[in-house]
Parts: structure tokens; sequence; C-alpha cells
């Protein structure tokens, strides 16, 4: 069964593809063939006549400048093709949209004179900044958030440990970005798939964001920048403003927001939801913290940078400590909740390490089920050479690989 | 060895035998009478194909009518009929949907099913076959169409690790019931990398299933049967026989995807092949039978896995093997079959294998180059005689 936004996007589209045909002169309703209904709503709406672009053709544009190429290229058409922008520009209509010339050849800068503003709602001592507007939580959700938040400290603590000494092979710490794993979450609800990756800006970043703003598709792009790729900082790895400048090179809308502010990416991801969800839109949200963990447990990155820059982020600029002083301030926390969390946290943490530790390791069977649907015939074959091999020479493999 | 008064005639078409069709009644093959022979605007290999399909005698069991396809069409039947019976199937790629596609096979299936099941997709194979797979993993069955095979390799990622591995790696959680389809081979002057054999790269990644489609009948009854398989399929066409011509049957069928086809029953020698080099073979088969050898043509069809069965039997008949490919000689399909036929029937062979491949080179764009880079007729002639000495 297909998922449900299916059939909220396909409806978007379908009003607009709808709305466009009705508004064209050639448009005849008597040619359409609707499909059986189904999660695929958009039904067999053939392009008005001479216009091969399809149905993404919709421009999303909202410059004054285009809308006014539009209205007014819809009431003349003179014969040479041209017709005329604002004042004494005159305008083409190349494919994609109409522009307007211009004698000078200006390029443009390859960076804006400044930066894309942060969105951020708490200040450093975690007081909410006055005017500042921002997605109200209840108590309930606030003390979830932060408790959360502990509960991964604490978890990347213990486990960071637990792989020193052996007890599991890597582990990747989230220390300094507890409010971005932990708010951005807390502003979706369980039906919401999402899709983490630990990847860094890749080919396929550019083409998603291409491909979700030509399909419309009700996707948040959250994108966690923390200035490091392992040793690579963010200057060597691009010259652009960050990411959130990349969206409207896609047609995207964009947001860039302190990835250290838990309530300013709750909101932040609230209000993109509503819109990618109202508006069929996808929107990229860019969150901006600092990696004060080592990339990994493989990796020690006082190597390539200095210490006490480390440190002022863990110590001055910590996510949770910040949050934690909001919702104290609040009422809603004491330091005996503190301190009965944290503890509570870490026993629960233990236990399930111990527990884990204790189960059977998988069955020498699973390594070939689940390549495919049923294990074919090659495969029995080869697993069947490898129990051979074990029987004759047990001592070489491992004991507790239950045969 | 003689056996000349029968194979004077003609290839014999068998009814479909050791690889039979899952389906409900026996098939036969009733090739092309009308082959595009007859049209006089036929190119020299084209028409080789079609007059060997043409001269061909049917044994005729069909139970009705049935109805004539070009192999385009057939692929667009397969694709339509399962889209009609089930609506989760859908199909992305580049100008599939108003346009069609480049070889046609999804003409008028936007209409039909509308914009969003019959996709349009930007110009980036690694992402909409991503997107696919991601559709795959939500429940949806698509059919991801390269609009080249070559072009495939920008989402080899994609192919290997998300559809090969995700079923594996969510510990059966995620099912990747995906096809991605496209044409490949050598075609008519169409470059180095548009004539590339992907076979050979994607045969070692595991979790995928390969199937070579050669005939309208096997192209409609491989397609449903790989859109209805749980598993991820990579389905190879071929750029040169997309307008093969033959009469199929009216009634629904689907071909099963690990069955080779036995397309010449044989007792000298065993030949295996696959796509376009089927017409070649059947070519030189027909000069052989006149030179009095009795060859056993069998179209491979799954690339992945083989089918060992149909082989096995094969070999422990005619104990001679000979390979066929257009995959290059290093690392492709040949490669593969003959360490599996070692491996499984050393102990039957009477002779080594042979394979003809092509050379390991770039497909060359200067077209008398182009020809002696691909197997030809005369050297697969040669080859069954050197094998039967």
């Amino acid at each position: 069964m297909a998922a449900p936004w299916l059939a909220r996007a396909s409806s978007q589209l379908a009003r607009r593809a709808a709305r466009r045909l009705l508004s064209s002169p050639a448009a005849a309703p008597s040619q359409h063939r609707l499909c059986p209904p189904g999660p695929w709503l958009l039904s067999s709406v053939p392009p008005p006549a001479g216009d091969r672009r399809g149905f993404c053709s919709v421009r999303r544009f909202t410059g004054e400048s285009s809308a006014a190429a539009v209205a007014v290229a819809d009431e003349e058409a003179p014969e040479n093709g041209l017709v005329a922008g604002g004042g004494d520009q005159q305008a083409i209509d190349f494919p994609g949209g109409k522009v307007s010339f211009v004698a000078e050849m200006n390029f443009l800068p390859e960076s804006q004179r400044e930066r894309i503003n942060c969105y951020r709602v708490l200040d450093d001592d975690g007081r909410t900044i006055s005017g500042s507007i921002f997605q109200e939580v209840s108590k309930e959700l606030a003390i979830k958030m932060y408790s959360e938040m502990v509960t991964l400290q604490v978890m990347d603590t213990i486990f960071f440990e637990a792989q020193r000494q052996g007890r599991i092979s890597f582990y990747l710490t989230s220390h300094g970005e507890e409010a971005i794993n932990i708010a951005s979450a807390a502003a979706l609800t369980i039906d919401d798939i999402v899709l983490p990756q630990m990847k860094n800006v890749q080919g396929d970043f550019h083409a998603a964001l291409n491909f979700a703003a030509v399909m419309e598709a009700p996707v948040i792009f959250f994108c966690r920048n923390n200035g490091w790729a392992i040793s690579t900082p963010t200057n060597e790895q691009f010259r652009s403003d960050g990411a959130v400048i990349r969206g409207q090179a896609y047609g995207m809308r964009s947001i860039r927001v302190d990835g250290n502010d838990a309530l300013a990416v709750y909101s932040a991801v609230h209000t993109a939801r509503e819109m990618a969800i109202k508006e069929g839109r996808p929107i990229l949200v860019e969150a901006l913290t600092y990696r004060v963990s080592h990339h990994s447990t493989s990796d020690d990155s006082t190597k390539y940078r200095p210490v006490d820059e480390i440190e002022h982020w863990r110590t001055v600029r910590d996510p949770v400590s910040r949050y934690r002083k909001w919702v104290q301030g609040n009422g809603w926390w004491c330091d005996a909740d503190e301190s009965e969390l944290r503890n509570n946290v870490r026993q629960e943490l233990l236990k399930a390490i111990q527990v884990a530790e204790r189960m059977p390791k998988p069955p020498l069977s699973e390594l070939f089920t689940d390549v495919y649907d049923e294990v074919p015939s090659n495969l029995r074959e080869q697993e069947r050479l490898l129990r051979d091999t074990i029987k004759k020479h047990p001592a070489d493999y491992p004991a507790d690989v239950h045969i | 060895m003689a056996t000349a008064a029968s194979a004077a005639s003609s290839l014999q078409y068998a009814p479909h035998g050791v690889g039979a069709a899952s389906t409900k009644k026996p098939r036969s093959v009733v090739p092309a009478a009308t082959a595009r022979g007859r049209r006089g605007s036929v190119r020299a290999r084209g028409g080789m194909a079609a007059r060997a399909a043409a001269n061909a005698e049917a044994e005729a069991e069909s139970k009705s009518g049935g109805h004539e396809v070009l192999l385009f069409e057939a692929l667009r039947e397969g694709l339509m009929e399962e889209m009609k019976e089930d609506p989760t199937v859908c199909v992305f790629g580049e100008d599939v949907g108003h346009y069609g596609g480049s070889y046609k096979v999804t003409k008028g299936l936007a209409e039909m099913f509308g914009d969003l099941r019959v996709l349009d997709t930007p110009i980036a194979e690694n992402s909409f076959t991503g997107m696919g797979v991601g559709a795959a993993m939500k429940g949806l069955r698509p059919v991801v169409e390269g609009m080249n095979m070559g072009f495939l390799l920008l989402a080899y990622n994609q192919i290997s690790n998300n559809c090969g591995m995700l079923h594996y790696t969510s510990g059966g959680q995620y099912k990747i019931p995906i096809v991605i389809r496209g044409p490949g081979g050598v075609g008519r002057q169409l470059g180095a990398e548009h004539s590339q054999r992907l076979e050979s790269y994607f045969q070692s990644i595991p979790g995928l299933q390969m199937v070579a489609c050669s005939t309208p009948y096997n192209a409609k009854g491989l397609m449903k049967a790989a859109i209805r398989s749980e598993n991820p399929v990579v389905l190879f066409e071929h750029v040169l026989l997309y307008n093969l011509k033959e009469k199929i049957p009216d009634e629904e069928y689907i071909c099963c995807l690990e069955e080779a086809e036995m397309v010449r029953p044989g007792e000298h020698v065993t030949i295996l092949t696959y796509s376009r080099m089927r017409y070649h073979v059947m070519q030189a088969a027909k000069t052989l039978v006149n030179k009095g050898y009795d060859p056993e043509v069998i179209d491979i069809r799954s690339l992945k896995p083989f089918d060992l069965h149909t082989i096995g039997n094969s070999i422990k008949k005619t104990h001679r093997v000979l390979i066929v490919e257009e995959c290059m000689r290093t690392g492709g399909i040949g490669a593969s079959l003959r360490s599996a036929i070692i491996d499984n029937f050393w102990d039957y062979l009477d002779a080594p294998i042979m394979c003809l491949s092509s050379q390991d080179v770039p497909t060359p764009y200067a077209a008398t180059l182009e020809d002696a880079t691909v197997v030809q007729p005369a050297q697969i002639v040669a080859a069954v005689e050197q094998i039967c000495q």
C-alpha cells in the first residue's frame, strides 16, 4: 500500500495540473480520461497542445519580475516573439521561462556580501531572546526532549568507553550535537520516515535536492553542518556559504538555524514540516554546530585542530546545558531530577550492554539467508561446503558461532 | 556425425522443452513468417536475425491464434499487464512518460496510468535508481529504465549497495522488488560508451538476479516474471533486437527467471549463448547442419544464477561446450560460465570448453572494426569444427 503522503502529493499535482489546463485556452476537458481511483490520483491529463514540458512545468518562482513577465506575455504576443518586460527592457521566451535582457555584463558575485542569517531563540545562557518567534512546547515535551538529550550524552560516553575496552568494534558520538538529533526528531511524528545518513555532502545530495524540487516532494533535507568531514574543515569542502545557500539554486526554500539551540531546531523543523505537507514542497534546513567529538573511535581530532577550541565548544557552547537552563528556568526541572535521570539512564544502558553481550551470535545459516527471498541452490551449495570445512577444522573457527 | 537428411531443411525450433515456461499451457515458437526480410528495408544484421527466424519451421502447438508483436511491443505488453494487475507497479526513467521511451517500450503508458506512475526523471541515474530503491522499500514495485545500460554505471552504487544488499543488511526487513532494465550490447556505431555489456560488471553483486531476453516471447515473459519477483532483477535487452517480430500467445504467460531456453536440441556440441548472439549462433547452426553437425543450442537467458540443470543435462549428452557471448574476454559471463561448468561437469567433458567473446577493447566507432569485435557466425562454425575434431 503506497504511503498516505503520496495521495496528498498527487492531489497537489492533480490540482495544479488541472488549474493549468483550465486556464489554458486550449483546454479540452472532454478529453480527460480518468484513472481508476487509488493512490495515483494524477490521471491522464494530456498536456496542452504544443506544450511538451509535462506536468512539472508549473513555475515556482515567486520573484516579481517573472510574475510581471508572465502577466505581460499573456496579454500581448507580438509576432517577433519579443515581449515588453519592465521599463525599457525586452524579454524573450526561452525554454524555462521569460527572461529580461540587460545591456551590461553583470557577473553575479560568487558570494553575497553577508552570510545568510542564522535563526536562534535561546541565548548562550538558555534564556529566550526577547522578540524571538518560536514553536511553543509543553512541559511534558520539553522534559522529554531534555531527557533524551541527556540519554544520548550518557550513551555516547558509555559506548565510546565500551569500544575502547574492545566490547564493540566501532562507535560514533554526537557530542555537541545532541540538540540536532533530539529536537529535529521531536518535531516529527511517528509516521514520518527519517532516513539518516552519516554522509558528507556528495553528488547524491545535489541530485536529490533537484529531484525533490522538480517533483514537489514533501521532504525535509536536514543538513547538519558541524564544520568537519573527519579532518577536512568546511572551507576545504566547499566555497559557498554553507549548505543553506544551495536551496535557492535548486528552487527550494531553505533556512539556517543554530544547531545548538534545541528550541530553534524544534521550531524550524516543525514549521518546515508543515510547509512540506501543506504546500507539497521540499525544504532545506541547515543546522550549524560544532563537532565536539572525534569523527569516530578511529579518529583523534586533536591531531588536526586545537584542543582549546574543542574545549570551548564542549563547555561554553554545550547545547544540553543551554537547553537545561531554559527548562529549569521554566520551573520544570531541578538538580535532583538531573542526578536521578543520569543515574537511571546509566544503569539502563549498562544493563542493556550486559543483555546484548549475553545474546548468542547469529548462526551460520544467517550468512546465506536474506541474500534473496529464498536461499537459491548455489548458495545452499556454498553453505554445505562451509559447514564441511568447519567440521573438518573446528579449531580454526570461532567456538561461539552456532553451526 | 552425419545427419544430413533432417538437417538439410532448416533450423528446428523445439517446443519449449527443458526450460519450460511456468505457464498453464505448453508454448511453441511460431517465428515470424512475415519477417522484416520481406519488407526489403533491412540492414545487414537485423535482416539476418529476421531471416533466421523466418526460415525456421514452426511446430505449431499454439492453442489459439496468438498475435504478432515486435520485441519492444512484447515488453510493453508485459509491463502494461502487470501495471493493470498491480497498482504498485510503476516506471521511472528518462523520457519514459509522454515521450513514450527512447525505444517505445513505455509508449502510451503515461496516458493510461498517469504522470506519477510513469515518471519522467531528471538526468541523474544514480538518483532515480536510488529513488526506485526507496520506493521499493516502501512497498512499490518500480521498473527503472536506463536509456542505455551503459548509463547505469552511474547508478552502480545504488545497484550494488542498495538493490543488492539492503534485503540482507536489513535482516530481511526491507525487500527490493525492483526491475532495472534497458538496452545494452553492441549496436550500430553507437560508440564505446554506448555499446557496453554491463552483465559483466553486475554479475558479482550478491542479491541481484540477472536475465537477458532475446525473443518477443521471452521478453514479455521475463518482464512479467521480473516484476513479480521479490528480488531485484536486472533485465538486459539488446539495442538491435527491439524490432524482432514473433507471434506470441494471446493467453497470459510468464517465463521462469532462472531457466534457460532450449533453442535447438542436438547431439554433438552444446552451444551456450544469450541475447543477440543467439541469432549469430542460429545462423552458424544452419551452416553447421549443412556440414553435417548437430549442435544443441541453449539460450541461457538467466545470467545470474546460471541454469546449471539445463546446461548440465546438455553437457552430459554432448560432452563438448562452446560459449558464444558478446561480453569481453576478461571477466565476462563466458568466463564465469566456463568456471561453473568446470566446477560441476568436469567429468563429462571430452574437450576443453571453448569460449568466443569480444576482445578486451572499447567498442570502436568505425563500422568495420565494430564488426570485427563482435563474434560472427563464421567464427562460430570454425569453433564447432575445431571442438568436434
